[in-house]
């Protein structure tokens, strides 16, 4: 079924269209933030024409609520008093994410043979490329990285390694690999969280513009609309040199036990919000509060003004962004908003994600208390593990 | 015999790393800032020959080249020449 699948994420992705893999696709209005079934917008904007299941017209840049499907929310969204990272008092939306997207399955991630399918496994994000983990894709590894220490699989039997459990999951993903788990294709299941783990974010209301971009740093970029989070990109030195691969699913997301299910590529598999002048379609908000918009529109070309940070305006949308593509495993580059909080901070907990705090990662991780913040955290760089 | 010798010369005048397998560096983008500043204009290719271009962004404590120009295809071989393939098992 998804020996297409690579033909299908390029079209998502680089022409920006409504494809689904299995998923609802854009324009599915009929979800509102409160569930009620009744568009509830924020900002005004013609919130009916997403009922219609055809397209919006946009109105200047700002979050409308009434896109997020109820599915992925723990209750309804509010507005609550917020501060931006420049002190500036105003109001924030409060979002609380379930964990879990709304509009498709999670996984599957790793094949467990080298005779599995495409269907059997997830995907995997290099060099700006997709690529499907199918049972060939594991036993090619060797030459994929020209380096002959890659076996993810017995020769003899022809299984193929995966952390099968969650103490496996979790050592194989802190940001020293444990060396049992060298050699591994790793995966965590969600119900390791109890299902999705809980999140609420504040987005400013209205976006307020930065004259110099920030950071993302190794917090929450965004929210699609299921209300999965948008994850900036990990640097892959340390699970590389481990010989391990952290698979995504074909939706570009994968579960770790400290942030739970989220996405690390556009892959149009969640909901998309059409645009009637053709623009790309919305796919999410950054934390900024500034929209992100797939790379390019359906059959269009992708801009060619954005900025260091991936964005740009028009006079439909005002400054917003467009998403890079999805073999070059990233969102957006920085944030051109403010936003609620800093930008700095704990690790999500991905493999080499580093600059880990104790007050987020389980007993036995090496935490960050030594200052080194220009790579992973590793035992040899971190003088204590949390407690 | 004399045609052995030359081509011997002519292995051994050649750099090992032009011989060694291009291979994926799949850090690509990383390897693009490693040593270069943030904000600093950095570009790399994927395994296609083609140009990916932008800025140096910090993301988890490291800089990466943040794209923010069209991709650029591989330029087409010249005539007589094998183009650039695509490595690996998949493409978009």
């Amino acid at each position: 079924m998804r020996s297409s699948l690579l033909h299908i994420l390029a079209a998502a992705t680089l022409a920006g269209s409504a494809i689904g893999l299995g998923c609802a696709g854009s324009g599915d209005g009929a979800d509102t933030a409160d569930g009620s079934g009744t568009p509830d917008t924020a900002d005004g904007s013609d919130a009916s024409d997403i009922a219609g299941g055809d397209c919006v017209t946009p109105d200047g840049p700002g979050l409308v609520a009434s896109y997020f499907l109820a599915g992925g929310l723990d209750g309804t969204i509010a507005t609550v008093p917020c501060t931006l990272d420049d002190g500036t008092a105003t109001t924030c939306y409060e979002i609380t994410t379930v964990g879990a997207p709304a509009d498709h399955q999670v996984g599957p991630f790793c094949p467990r043979t080298i005779t599995a399918t495409a269907a059997d496994g997830g995907i995997w994000l290099a060099n700006g490329e997709v690529y499907d983990i199918d049972g060939d894709f594991i036993k090619g590894l060797a030459e994929f990285y020209d380096d002959p220490v890659w076996q993810l699989y017995d020769a003899t039997t022809g299984v193929v390694r995966v952390t099968l459990t969650q103490a496996a999951c979790e050592a194989a993903a802190r940001p020293d690999v444990d060396p049992d788990y060298n050699n591994y294709c790793v995966e965590c299941s969600l119900d390791y969280v109890g299902g999705g783990i809980a999140e609420t974010t504040l987005i400013p209301v209205n976006p307020v513009a930065r004259t110099t971009p920030a950071e993302l740093g190794a917090g929450i970029v965004g929210l699609a609309f299921n209300g999965v989070h948008f994850e900036a990109p990990a640097p892959v030195d340390a699970i590389l040199a481990a010989h391990t691969i952290a698979a995504f699913d074909d939706c570009g997301g994968h579960v770790n036990t400290v942030v739970g299910y989220h996405y690390h590529a556009a892959t149009g598999c969640s909901k998309e919000v059409a645009q009637c002048d053709g623009h790309a379609p919305l796919i999410g908000y950054a934390r900024d509060g500034y929209g992100i918009y797939a790379m390019s529109a359906s059959g269009g070309t992708e801009p060619t003004d954005l900025d260091a940070c991936r964005g740009h305006s028009d006079a439909a949308r005002g400054y917003h962004y467009h998403s890079a593509s999805a073999g070059e495993n990233m969102f957006i580059g920085c944030f051109m908003g403010r936003v609620v909080g800093t930008t700095t901070g704990p690790g999500p907990g991905d493999p080499g994600a580093g600059v880990a705090s104790c007050d987020t990662v389980p007993a036995g991780m090496p935490c960050c208390g030594d200052g080194t913040c220009g790579g992973p955290e590793t035992a040899a760089n971190c003088a204590e593990d949390c407690p | 015999v004399t045609r052995w010798i030359i081509a011997l010369l002519l292995c051994a005048a050649v750099p090992t790393t032009a011989l060694a397998h291009d291979g994926h560096t799949h850090r690509a983008a990383w390897d693009a800032c490693k040593e270069s500043t943030l904000g600093a204009a950095c570009s790399w290719q994927d395994g296609a020959k083609a140009t990916y271009r932008g800025t140096c962004r910090e993301m988890h404590g490291a800089l990466m080249c943040v794209r923010n120009q069209p991709i650029v295809p591989a330029p087409a071989p010249a005539e007589g020449t094998k183009a650039p393939q695509r490595e690996g098992k998949g493409t978009p």
